[in-house]
This record gives structure tokens, sequence and C-alpha cells, in this order.
């Protein structure tokens, strides 16, 4: 046998899976965001063309929840990286133990998101909680954090945190220990202060491992389902609903299939949209006064 | 290092250690509490009496819920059969990719591309496509979607693995006569071990705690424990404790899992460096 005909079929089951339920299922969406299925189980569905996506365009839900999703996004990816980033350098520095500190550390990401949802609802409860325990304790009034605005998003952005910086700390970690020691000691001798050190060599440094640790958390938090359905369940009033949420309020809900597939599109494309401008951010423009 | 800055960096640490891990004591003891604590007011950071009640009766139900055993069971059936396929097929994919350049550049950003669909965008195709398949609500149907959605991640993992091996071996076997396939499965394949056990604890990981499928998909005859657990949420009594015990059994075999293969792992590694020195 061949070298090129062994390849062939070593990878031909995965390919045959991506095509039937991977590739095949995104062209069938964009087969069903053109049209209308009748509620009778039998009846045709009905080319409506563009209407879909005219009608999601005038839908202030449909508008308010893709806002909400890109307000979470933008406010939790950015402090997750910026918290993992400092939690990162402070492992960095730690030698003894740090096996063990970063197991721990890795246990919220280890755990299912719809549990990470139930911990902190309890967290967060109003009456039974030990959130407004603690703010009693420092004498600030109870807040009702997942009925009242802005407090419920508070609340989700808080749980996603939590679930998710240890992890970009770690990615992050394993950056800062492909640096060279030579290069921060030729820096150091060069008399560069500790926040120029971090600002010339390590931060160039880490870029690619800023984009992998931010590229999946984009990913994780726009796919967000179950810490918003179970922390707050979409209110008050609707306005935790994500854009995940609404689109199964749409498809199963409100049984619009049709319209359920063009948010899907549209979701494709924002999200390719925005993960290739955060690349383009990262690892685009040159660092000045790069140490080479 | 200056002292100042070690010290700055002990307190993050610790502070960062105190945010992931009260959370985790908190179900623990709303797991562990008896119901009089738990309404308590004002609330009461440290138990005084500790039950097992809440365990209990998750473990064997009551009239009005389900214990949780079964569910369990379907997550392991459907989150260990779709764990076994990935790592297979993803083994199979990333060896041919590394070693023979099947599919060339193009397929290996393709598969990459697939990780970046996300679930919400998936599930209304897939949910018309399951009904048309009759694959609606079965271990089939769940199967073949946890199996394709985790090979992405198991091929990304086991391509660094493959490309860490250097070729001479299998090149040996092939001159000793051994087949493409010959040289694939008895010199490549065991020198993968750490490789494919750091993808079964990972695969394994996601397909355990995956709810949107399950739950779209899936969900009255095939009903994994991430569909369980809400469900135990009712709006007449509030059954915390039951809900911290059932979310602690729930995340149980999975962290048992990922332990046994950690240890394994780190087992393995320490013997390869042994064999070498």
């Amino acid at each position: 046998m061949r070298a090129r005909t062994f390849g062939r079929l070593m990878i031909a089951p995965a390919a045959a899976l991506f095509v039937t339920v991977g590739t095949g299922p995104l062209l069938y969406a964009l087969y069903a965001s053109v049209h209308s299925f009748p509620a009778e189980a039998d009846a045709p569905p009905e080319f409506r063309g563009f209407g879909n996506y005219i009608d999601l365009a005038r839908d202030p839900q449909c508008l308010q929840s893709l806002s909400t999703t890109a307000l979470v996004m933008v406010v939790a990816v950015t402090l997750q990286l910026a918290l993992g980033l400092g939690l990162a350098l402070a492992l960095h520095r730690i030698r003894r133990g740090r096996g063990l500190l970063v197991s721990l550390l890795l246990i919220p990401s280890a755990v299912a998101p719809i549990v990470a949802g139930i911990v902190w609802w309890m967290l967060f409860n109003p009456r039974t909680g030990p959130v407004n325990a603690l703010l009693e304790l420092a004498g600030i009034a109870p807040v009702e954090w997942t009925v009242a605005m802005p407090w419920a998003l508070v609340a989700i952005v808080v749980a996603l945190v939590w679930q998710w910086t240890p992890f970009v700390a770690v990615i992050l970690l394993g950056g800062l220990t492909t640096i060279p020691p030579s290069i921060l000691e030729a820096a150091r001798l060069d008399g560069a202060r500790s926040w120029q050190l971090l600002r010339h060599v390590t931060l160039p440094h880490l870029r690619p491992f800023f984009l992998v640790a931010g590229l999946l958390m984009i990913i994780e938090v726009v796919r967000l389902y179950e810490v918003p359905y179970y922390i707050t369940q979409g209110g008050p009033g609707n306005q935790t609903v994500l854009t995940g949420i609404y689109l199964f309020k749409l498809a199963f809900t409100f049984r619009n299939l049709g319209g359920a597939s063009a948010l899907a599109l549209v979701f494709v494309v924002v999200l390719s949209a925005v993960a290739s401008v955060y690349v383009r951010l990262v690892s685009g423009k040159p660092a000045e006064g790069r140490i080479a | 290092m200056n002292r100042r800055g070690s010290w700055a960096a002990r307190v993050t640490v610790a502070a960062a250690l105190g945010f992931a891990l009260f959370p985790v004591y908190w179900i623990v003891l709303t797991a562990l509490r008896p119901r009089g604590e738990i309404f308590s007011h004002p609330v009461r950071l440290l138990p005084s009496v500790l039950t097992l009640d809440n365990l209990r009766t998750v473990w064997f139900g009551t009239p009005t819920s389900q214990p949780v055993l079964p569910f369990l069971g379907t997550s392991l059936i459907v989150a260990g059969t779709s764990t076994a396929l990935s790592t297979l097929l993803g083994t199979l994919c990333a060896y041919a990719m590394a070693r023979h350049r099947a599919g060339g550049r193009g397929f290996a950003m393709w598969i990459l591309s697939q990780r970046f669909l996300p679930a919400v965008a998936l599930i209304v195709p897939l949910f018309m496509l399951f009904r048309k398949f009759a694959l609606f609500d079965t271990y089939a149907g769940l199967i073949l979607l946890y199996t394709t959605v985790h090979l992405p991640l198991a091929v990304w993992l086991l391509l660094g693995f493959v490309r860490g091996l250097p070729a001479e071996l299998e090149e040996a076997a092939r001159v000793d006569g051994a087949g493409h396939f010959g040289a694939f499965w008895r010199v490549a394949l065991p020198l993968l071990r750490p490789g494919i056990a750091v993808t079964l604890m990972f695969v394994f990981l996601f397909s355990w705690n995956e709810f949107l499928f399950a739950y779209q998909l899936a969900g009255d005859e095939v009903a994994t424990v991430t569909v369980y657990l809400p469900r135990l949420r009712s709006a007449i009594a509030e059954l915390y404790g039951e809900i911290a015990a059932a979310s602690l059994l729930s995340v149980l075999p999975a962290a048992a899992f990922a332990w046994v293969l950690q240890r394994s792992l780190v087992h393995g590694l320490a013997m390869e460096g042994g064999k070498e020195s």
C-alpha cells in the first residue's frame, strides 16, 4: 500500500464525521434559514428568501440579546485575561508546590458549567447565600443579585471569571516558562525596571499564548448558556437573555426553526469576525521598542 | 527577585486560591448540612452539625424525585463510548496528518474551524436532522455528536505528541519489513501512550460536563446527569441541600477519572525518563 493511500484511509473516518455532523448541518442551516416551517409535521417548508433575516433585524429582543452578549463577552474576557496574567506572573515566582497549586486552582475549570451555574446561584442567593452575608459583615446592604439589574449580569460575569481565569493563568504560565532567563537577565543588567521588563520583554513574548487563551475564552463566553440559564433564567424581564438562550427560545418555544437557523448563521459569522479582529489585534502590530 | 515582589506573588496566589475554592467549600458544606441550617438566618459560614441525609435522598430518590444513579450510568455510557471513539479516530487522523501529511494544511485548518463552530449554532439544524434520521433522544445520536465535537480537540492534542516522536524508530521498523500500519500500530502507538492519556482525560471531562446537546437533543429516554441536575430545582420547595448533594455526586466520577489518568501519566513519564537515563 502506498503511503498516500494509507494516510487517506487513516483520516477518512474523522473526515466523514466532520462532514456529516459538522459541515453538513451548517449547510442545512443555510437552507433552513431561507425557509419557514409550518407547524404541521408533513407540510413542506415554504421558501421566504431573506424574510427570516429581515425579521431578526426588526426583532428588538434579538438585538438586545446580541448587545448583552457583546457586553458580557468584552467585560468577562478582559477580566479573565487581565486577572489571568496577574495570577500567572504570581505563580511564576513561586517555585515550591507550584504543581499542587495549579491542580487546586484548576478545579473550577474542570467542573461542569451547569454545576458552576448551580454553585453561583447558591452563593448569590439573597437570603441563604454567603455573598450577601459577607457584604453584611462589611456593613453593605444586601443585594438582590439574581433579580435586579445590573447585578444579575455581574453575577454571570463573576461566575465566568471564577470558572476560567485559572485556566487562562495556566496557559500564560506555560508561556512564561518558555522565556529564556538569559533574556530577562540581560535586560535587567541594562537597567530595565520591573514594569519595563513586563512591557517590553514578557508581554511581547506572551503574545501567542494570549492569542490561544483569548480565542478559547471568546468561544467559551459566546456559547454561554448554562450559567445564565441556571442563575437568572434570562431574568429580570429578559434582560439577561443572551443570544444562546434567545436562539433556543426562538427554535423550541416559538417553533420558528427558520428564524433560529438564520440567527445561528449570523452568530457564526459574527463570531468569526470577532475572532479575526482579536487575532489581528493581538498578533498584528509589531511591538514598539522591543528588545531584539 | 526582590523580597517585596515575592510577597505580592504569595498574596495574589492565596487570594486566587481562596476565590477558586470557597465555592467548592460552600457546595460541599450545603450538601452535608441539615435543612434547618441551610435556611438559618443570619447565614452561618461554618458548620455545626453535618448529615448524610441530602446525599441519601439523592442516591435513593424520593416519591417526587428520581435517584441519581441511572443518570450517572447514562453519562458514563455516553461519555465513555464517545471518548474512546474520539481518541481512537483522533489518533489515526493525527498520526496520518503528522507523518504522511494526509489532507495537507487545508484539512488541518478545516478541523480547527470545526472547533470554532459553537454548539448553539449547530443545535437547530441538528435538531431538524436528528428528527429526520430518528437519532433524536437516542444513545447513538448523542454518542455520534460528542465524538464529533470533541474530535478536533483530540486531533490537535495528539498532533503535538506525534510530532514529538522521532520518526527513525518507525523507519527502522519499515526497513525490517513492517507495513505502514504495522509501523504505526506496533512502534508509534505504544510510544504515544502519554499523549493518549492526556487526550482521554480532556475529552472525557468535556463529554461528561456537556449540557446543551444532552438537554436539547435528548433528555427523556437518554438523560445524562447534567440534565438531571436542573430538574431538581422546583418552585415549591427549595431543595438546596439535595441540589448541592447531586452536584457533588455528579462531579466525583469525572474527578476520579482525571485523577487516575493524571497519576498514570506522571508515573508513565517518570518511567520514560528512567529508561532514557
